[in-house]
């Protein structure tokens, strides 16, 4: 059962807040994940206090390095199902967590931060994570 | 810094391996544990006897991708259990089975 919407609305905008485009539906996670869009981050956002504590500032963190990608979104576990569940298909290779984090190229999953990766580290632990996977699949190559 | 639960324990909400002196062992979302027993949530057990993969390549994967969430509810009785350990904790030898 959902959270009542004005206790979540809070966790919602702490992302969005700092640009990170809220995906509702199906319809939404499939365009913004669309194989011609280049590199996207998706936050699997969640009430629990690990997402509060790590995932949600650690996320926004990391969104301001230098080669962090200029697609950011995030789905709300527990609440938009439909959109979670579309999410979860496009990365059906691992097994589903929340909070969680993702980062697809061309509509491909090639990096994956589960739960466990971020319960009990702090934000800064858990950016270098992520600035790491944009660095190594966002930045401009040498070559 | 665990959950906003802190009066349930430093390993709730917390992913953890449990390994039981039978060789099998479990990786689930820590609601309790104490003397009686490990109550996990969206658990999943691997038991060598019954799976190709060994308990280091299944705590290998899951360690990198996490684990699959296939059993909603789990009560192991503590006198069970050999070993403890949170799952981003845990290391070759020291989340397998009587490893403590």
């Amino acid at each position: 059962m959902p959270y009542p919407e004005e206790m979540v609305t809070p966790m919602r905008r702490e992302l969005t807040d700092h640009g990170v485009t809220e995906l509702k539906n199906a319809a939404e996670v499939d365009s913004f994940l669309d194989p011609e869009g280049g590199t996207a981050f998706v936050v699997i956002n969640s009430v629990c206090g690990c997402a509060a504590g790590g995932a949600r500032p650690g996320a926004i963190l990391a969104l301001q390095s230098e080669h962090a990608p200029t697609k950011a979104g995030t789905v709300f576990a527990g609440q938009d199902v439909e959109a979670v569940e579309r999410a979860r298909h496009h990365c059906s290779q691992v097994p589903p967590s929340s909070p969680s984090m993702a980062l697809f190229e061309s509509g491909k999953l090639v990096w994956f931060l589960p739960r466990h990766l971020i319960e009990g580290r702090d934000p800064q632990t858990i950016a270098l994570d992520i600035v790491n996977a944009f660095e190594e699949h966002c930045a401009p190559s040498d070559a | 810094m665990g959950t906003f639960h802190d009066h349930m324990g430093e390993l709730h909400g917390i992913t953890v391996v449990v390994s039981k002196h039978d060789g099998s062992t479990w990786i689930g979302r820590c609601h309790s544990e104490d003397a009686i027993e490990v109550i996990l949530h969206d658990a999943d057990l691997h038991d060598p006897a019954l799976s190709d993969e060994d308990t280091e390549q299944w705590l290998q994967k899951a360690k990198q991708f996490g684990h699959w969430p296939k059993v909603s509810t789990i009560r192991i009785a503590r006198p069970e259990v050999s070993n403890l350990v949170r799952l981003a904790e845990s290391t070759p030898g020291h989340g397998g089975p009587d490893s403590a």
